[in-house]
């Protein structure tokens, strides 16, 4: 089915529409802060203040007991953002550029992916506030903080599989972008951005770890906060979510796109 | 001589459709000298110097060709056929010269004629073709030379399967009068629509015989090739100097005939093309669309229908078997009606869209103008637009920083360039995106009917424009509604009507049966 031909095919098309990937993405931050007063700024502001309500609204009103519950909150909301900003964006890729894929020939997954690349870049500024908390709350850098690149891949691989399913089942019913709003935000709930597991029942505990999103989340909390990379069955199981979901977003949208430009 | 190898790829391509279609007719007829045998001199007449030659070391007589070429016209003037043999023509040299001379002679033509002749072999496989599918062939030409001594130059490239030999000089009429047609079309009972005839004289091989309602195909001869060569040539220095200079003289002795002939000839069969020279391969095309009475685009709706049983699609055939190759360098025309085909062909070949049956195959850079500026960003400056939209066509930046100020100036928008579009009247949004999409010359050029863009005074500059692309070698796709246009622009053209191939030919001629068609 999967010939080296083809193989090397996709390679080639890679190659020579990478510049159009990078034309994409910065497309993607003019439109997104365009008009805007304070620009890319917003990048590392967003997350700043979102961390800022957080805290207020869970160490002052529910008292949490966690250590530096800011960089908590600030690395749960970080990390979850990037992934539901992601998806969520590279859900309409293929519709939102239905004009260009009409017209001219464009390997199609460059869409999702260029809004992946872009939620990657605004992680990236994300992750400068987050430095920036960590300096001003006294934590500790510890020398686990240079692996950090490791859980990144593994969510950038899996937000990228998700997108591929998103975007194809959207272009066929477009009720998935209504439904997938509601699901991020129980997603959100489940996946521990500001609470520890410790306070969910034992009886539906089962359904936070089964969750992906919690498992990078604290995969980058173990890195980031408590200095220890973790063990051999956590990096198993993001591993496997990852290949897992990047392989099933491959053959769901080879397996349709031809099909698109029929229902766009 | 760059542009022999031109020719040969003029006469491959055509040849190559040719052999495909020969299937269509019962009859296959070639025409002998330069389209089935190619001569070794310059010109036909050049073959009497080198017998003068021979009449001088033999039988010491001088200027024997001007007493050859007089005996001819003599003879044709006071012959009421159209054209007469070679006895009939040393007739008339009996009363100069003996007898014994005069035969001596005539058996040193005919073996010169022999001699300086070699096998076309791409006029050849057309004909191998013909006899494998075990078609009548026919052979015909205006020619002296009596039946057997055409035999043996035959017989020498190989060609011993024909049906029969029309002789001008034999039969007393000739192709150009339209007689000889008549003749051959009457002795071999055959239906002229299902005839095919090959050769290299515009005149007898093509117009004549059309007449007549024979399919011709016209081969054009590496001989004449050679001279508009140094015509064009000619004209190209002309035009730099500014003023008309007289033309170099050619030289007009023998050795410089049979010479460059020969080279002209070798260098022709040289010019071997091989499978790898197809650019774009269609084969088996099938387009279908699914036409749904409504469109149902989200799931409520689909269950509803599913469940009512009310989800019917109606097939809509777009495309129904199209198969066609063209070749690197060749330029082919789309034509049809208004719904036949042309620009899902388009996208099919772009690879837009993926066909539902059969594959195409194209090789080399493709860059589509299906629609200028698809892809702008109202909210990007041009600037910004010429970059995204260069590499929505596969161009990376430094290609990109090279066109740009080319961009710019082509379409006029110097003062505009770091302004949004949106802010763009649509003709300047226009003239932009033809700018960039012609900003490069690509190994495959699809170009749909977007020619005229702008005012009257762009679109003349988008027409040169388009001109000097498809002139410079690349591969050209090329729809349009204009007759005019793909006369002018492509060398073939294929004419699709609902869906099918309904004629490939030269696009002289399937314009032609195009537009009288839809009169």
């Amino acid at each position: 089915m999967i010939s080296l031909k083809k193989i090397k095919q996709v390679i080639h098309g890679f190659v020579k529409f990478r510049p159009l990937l990078s034309e994409l993405v910065k497309r993607d931050l003019k439109v997104r802060y365009r008009h805007s007063v304070l620009g890319m700024i917003w990048t590392v502001l967003n997350p700043l203040l979102s961390m800022i309500v957080l805290t207020i609204v869970f160490s002052n009103m529910f008292r949490m007991n966690i250590d530096n519950f800011p960089l908590y909150a600030l690395i749960g909301n970080i990390v979850f953002c990037y992934n539901s900003e992601s998806t969520t964006q590279s859900m309409n890729a293929i519709i939102w550029n239905s004009s260009l894929i009409k017209k001219v020939y464009i390997p199609k997954y460059l869409f999702p992916l260029s809004n992946v690349m872009s939620g990657l870049v605004n992680f990236g500024f994300s992750f400068i506030a987050m430095i920036i908390v960590m300096l001003f709350t006294g934590a500790p850098f510890y020398p686990t903080f240079i692996t950090v690149w490791i859980p990144l891949v593994y969510l950038t691989l899996f937000a990228f599989g998700l997108s591929l399913i998103l975007c194809s089942i959207n272009v066929f019913f477009r009720d998935m972008q209504h439904l997938y709003t509601v699901f991020t935000t129980a997603w959100m709930y489940l996946s521990g951005v500001f609470y520890t597991i410790d306070i969910i029942p034992k009886e539906i505990r089962g359904i936070v770890e089964f969750n992906p999103m919690y498992q990078y989340i604290s995969f980058f909390r173990t890195v980031i906060m408590d200095g220890v990379f973790p063990d051999l069955s956590h990096n198993l199981i993001c591993i496997a979510w990852s290949l897992g979901m990047i392989i099933a977003g491959l053959l769901v949208f080879y397996k349709t796109q031809d099909k698109f430009i029929l229902h766009i | 001589m760059a542009n022999m190898s031109q020719c040969y790829k003029k006469n491959y391509y055509l040849l190559n459709s040719l052999i495909k279609s020969i299937s269509d007719y019962d009859v296959i007829s070639f025409d002998i000298f330069d389209t089935l045998l190619l001569r070794n001199v310059l010109f036909p007449s050049d073959i009497f110097k080198l017998l003068a030659e021979k009449a001088i070391s033999r039988f010491n007589i001088e200027g024997f060709n001007y007493v050859r070429i007089s005996a001819e016209t003599d003879g044709r003037i006071h012959s009421p056929d159209d054209d007469i043999s070679i006895q009939k023509i040393y007739e008339n040299i009996v009363h100069t010269y003996s007898d014994e001379i005069a035969n001596e002679l005539m058996s040193t033509e005919i073996d010169l004629e022999l001699e300086n002749i070699c096998a076309n072999e791409l006029a050849i496989k057309v004909y191998n073709e013909a006899v494998k599918q075990n078609k009548r062939i026919v052979l015909i030409t205006d020619s002296c030379l009596d039946e057997n001594t055409m035999q043996k130059m035959l017989k020498k490239c190989g060609i011993t399967e024909y049906e029969k030999l029309y002789i001008s000089g034999q039969i007393g009429m000739a192709k150009g009068t339209g007689n000889l047609w008549r003749y051959a079309i009457d002795d071999t009972g055959a239906d002229p629509r299902k005839w095919l005839h090959i050769g290299d004289d515009y005149n007898s091989d093509a117009v004549v015989p059309r007449s007549f309602d024979i399919t011709t195909a016209y081969l054009r001869c590496p001989r004449d090739w050679f001279f508009i060569d140094r015509m064009e040539k000619h004209k190209l220095i002309e035009e730099r100097e500014g003023h008309t200079i007289p033309e170099e003289k050619l030289d007009d002795s023998v050795e410089f005939s049979v010479s460059t002939a020969k080279r002209i000839n070798k260098l022709y069969v040289q010019c071997k093309s091989s499978s790898d020279d197809i650019a774009i391969s269609v084969k088996n095309v099938s387009m279908m669309f699914n036409m749904s009475s409504e469109k149902v685009d989200n799931f409520k709706e689909f269950v509803i229908k599913m469940l009512k049983g009310k989800l019917r699609f109606e097939e809509f055939w777009a495309l129904k078997d199209v198969s066609f190759d063209v070749m690197r360098g060749e330029r082919i025309g789309l034509i049809g009606i208004n719904g036949s085909g042309k620009s899902t062909m388009l996208k099919v070949v772009s690879g837009v869209l993926k066909p539902t049956k059969g594959n195409v195959k194209v090789i080399g850079s493709v860059a589509p103008m299906i629609e200028l500026g698809a892809g702008f960003d109202f909210e990007l400056s041009a600037r910004e637009n010429v970059f995204l939209n260069g590499a929505i066509l596969g161009y990376n930046k430094n290609e990109m920083e090279k066109f740009y100020t080319d961009i710019i100036s082509f379409a006029e928008l110097e003062e505009f360039q770091d302004i949004a579009i949106k802010n763009f009247s649509s003709g300047m949004i226009a003239r932009l995106g033809f700018a960039i999409a012609t900003c490069h010359v690509p190994d495959v050029l699809i170009i749909d009917e977007i020619l005229a863009v702008g005012d009257l005074k762009f679109q003349k500059k988008c027409h040169d424009k388009i001109k000097q692309l498809t002139d410079s070698g690349a591969t050209v796709l090329f729809v349009s509604h204009n007759p005019g246009d793909i006369v002018e622009l492509c060398d073939k053209a294929v004419w699709l009507d609902h869906g099918k191939v309904f004629d490939i030919g030269e696009s002289q001629f399937v314009v032609e049966k195009y537009v009288n068609k839809i009169k």
